[in-house]
């Protein structure tokens, strides 16, 4: 019985554990923001013109391979002047992504837009890990 | 040959040799097929090695050829050359794009053969190839990869497809790569000579390589081809295909199978061995079985038969065997004791009279012969009675024949009363005349014995109302003694007490007379 309990008890205060702390999770969706698969992703970008896709990763993640026309913005180094030099009107269609569920730039940086007074964003959640395990097309 | 002549041992041991040499043939022959067997097993597991390795080279030249085609698609001149193919029809600067890195090549072609780029707009129709390269190619994409790419939407058109196809004989590795990122403005195909690739094969399964295509051309031979082909080589074999299921390449493959050989050998010997250890064992344990249970009782049995063949019903077959031997040896035992039971009994009817159950006149005469003999060795006398009783005729006439018969039962019964030493022999000589032969007796014990007879019967006054002689049964008893000598015959001895019994008889009955000495004794005086 005694073990029952001191089992239930770290069953109970597991959570308080550093090591249960298992590696961060991006959430299931950005509040305001539009998340997108890639075949949405490659849809949007046939059909809008004017969208900006924002890697949000490292540079040297960047250049080892990144989706065709994204421009590179590590999620950090996204201050509102710089965002502004990419995007100067808030209606301009941006698209974060960075290495997939495990990562945590792109989300970030889709609420700072958001924040920012950007009107029209969208996060693809399955990143760089959706991307190449589809097959698609890779620009270094 | 006659199955008479062939013995139970001979049979048993044939059979046991026989059984033997075929176990031997047969795992002879079970080392053969297992031989087979482990061979093909083995060549089959050397196939399935060397089909995991052409696949994982084909997997990695997949990689290598779509990196290079998808680096090659982003770079800047050929995006610029593309463009500018579009816009105005210039091929100039795009063919010379095309042709360089077959030319000069770059540092993705360091894995892989490059031997062909050509470049379809989005709904896959041709617009230019290399120059460079391999010519002869058939201006179109394969039908196999047409296949993969046609009628795709969407993303899916900017996925790559590739597959091993065969252009002019020749096996091709081919991947469609997209050209322009999100905007897809067309296709680059990078076509590859796998042979380059498949060489490795032989690295990954450490076996000697030799790449045919399918009609059998060698594209590629190892140099640790073996020339000698003594050596024990298992040969293995695999075929790797196109993407439509076409026989691309045959990789044939060698394995030094010596070892293995060796060791098959070896069990084989050892197998063997171990068979023919097994079965002389079998054999001698089997002769013993056999030579304790069967052949020497069996022969034991067949010499006690034989003896009692010869007349020895004494004998007794050994039981000590297995079962339907000892029920034989049972059989044959109570056989030879109901025989022997069956001759005494016949013995016994052949020496008793039937009426009196006195000798008979037949064990009578064989009695004198032996008595003779013994007397004779023995240097003893011996003595004779020989009974009638008196007016016999007359005591039948007078009281039927069963009265007659009655009364050589009463004159018996009293005779065996008399007579009490078991060597005497009381028989009846025929009709109502009795012998009796005494053993070791002289004169005066014999004439002792007659006198009693005649006094016991006197005694016992048995009437017989036809006789003369006082209306009783009487007796009249011729008596002869002799010591046997070789000169003379038992028959003398007979003769005399018969020739006293007519004296008796002629002298008026009831008496008792000797031979020689011819006393003439009154019956009625010695009995009184």
């Amino acid at each position: 019985m005694v073990a029952i309990r001191v089992f239930l008890l770290m069953f109970l205060f597991s959570w308080t554990w550093p090591a249960a702390a298992d590696k961060p999770v991006a959430p299931v969706n950005v509040p305001g923001a539009t998340s997108v698969s890639a075949e949405r992703l490659i849809e949007l970008a046939a059909s809008t013109s004017q969208l900006l896709i924002i890697d949000s990763r490292r540079r040297e993640e960047f250049d080892k391979g990144h989706i065709e026309g994204a421009v590179n913005l590590l999620d950090t180094d996204m201050t509102q002047s710089a965002l502004s030099r990419l995007a100067p009107k808030p209606d301009t269609p941006l698209l974060f992504y960075c290495n997939g569920e495990r990562c945590l730039r792109s989300s970030n940086a889709a609420k700072l837009a958001l924040d920012w007074g950007y009107q029209k964003v969208y996060w693809f959640r399955g990143g760089w890990k959706e991307w190449s395990d589809k097959n698609l097309p890779v620009a270094k | 040959m006659r199955i008479e002549r062939i013995s139970l041992k001979t049979l048993t041991v044939s059979i046991l040799i026989v059984l033997g040499l075929v176990s031997i043939l047969l795992l002879f022959v079970t080392t053969l097929f297992f031989r087979e067997a482990a061979l093909k097993s083995q060549s089959q597991s050397l196939s399935r090695v060397m089909d995991v390795a052409a696949h994982e080279v084909v997997k990695q030249l997949h990689t290598q050829v779509f990196n290079l085609g998808s680096s090659f698609q982003g770079r800047t001149e050929f995006r610029a050359a593309f463009e500018r193919f579009r816009q105005n029809g210039d091929a100039t600067s795009l063919q010379r794009v095309l042709d360089d890195p077959i030319v000069n090549g770059f540092v993705g072609t360091i894995t892989v053969d490059l031997v062909k780029l050509r470049l379809y707009d989005p709904d896959l129709k041709l617009i230019a190839q290399s120059q460079a390269g391999l010519q002869g190619m058939v201006p179109q994409l394969a039908p196999m990869l047409l296949n993969q790419a046609a009628g795709r939407n969407g993303a899916e058109r900017l996925k790559a497809v590739g597959g091993v196809w065969i252009s002019l004989n020749e096996p091709l590795y081919s991947v469609l790569v997209p050209v322009g990122g999100l905007k897809l403005m067309g296709y680059l195909e990078v076509v590859a000579n796998p042979t380059f690739n498949l060489a490795s094969v032989e690295a990954m399964t450490r076996m000697p390589l030799t790449v045919l295509d399918a009609s059998g051309k060698v594209l590629h031979r190892s140099e640790n081809w073996p020339s000698d082909r003594e050596v024990k080589i298992l040969d293995v074999e695999y075929l790797l295909r196109t993407g439509d299921g076409r026989v691309a390449y045959r990789l044939m493959g060698m394995a030094d199978v010596t070892q293995l050989n060796a060791d098959m050998a070896r069990s084989g010997v050892i197998g063997v061995l171990a068979f023919i250890s097994l079965i002389g064992a079998s054999v001698l344990i089997g002769l013993w079985f056999f030579n304790r249970f069967i052949f020497k009782p069996i022969s034991n049995m067949q010499s006690e038969m034989e003896r009692s063949a010869q007349g020895d019903l004494s004998a007794t077959v050994g039981q000590q065997t297995l079962k339907e031997f000892h029920a034989l040896a049972a059989a044959f035992n109570t056989m030879v004791r109901k025989v022997d039971s069956n001759i005494q009994e016949l013995q016994r009817l052949s020496s008793v009279d039937g009426l009196t159950g006195l000798n008979n006149r037949r064990h009578f005469d064989l009695s004198l012969k032996a008595e003779w003999l013994r007397a004779l060795r023995e240097s003893q006398e011996l003595s004779l009675l020989m009974l009638d009783i008196d007016y016999f005729k007359q005591y039948n006439d007078t009281y039927g024949h069963l009265g007659g018969d009655d009364c050589l039962r009463a004159v018996s019964t009293l005779m065996q009363e008399v007579v009490q030493r078991p060597g005497d022999v009381v028989s009846r000589y025929g009709g109502e005349e009795f012998a009796i032969l005494l053993p070791n007796t002289s004169s005066q014990g014999a004439q002792f014995l007659a006198f009693k007879m005649a006094a016991e019967l006197a005694r016992q006054n048995l009437p017989h109302f036809s006789s003369p002689l006082g209306g009783r049964l009487s007796l009249s008893i011729g008596c002869a003694t002799c010591r046997p000598s070789p000169d003379c015959r038992e028959e003398s001895l007979v003769a005399a007490a018969d020739k006293a019994l007519y004296q008796a008889k002629a002298m008026g009955r009831n008496r008792v007379i000797v031979a020689e000495e011819m006393e003439d004794v009154a019956i009625n005086k010695g009995a009184e």
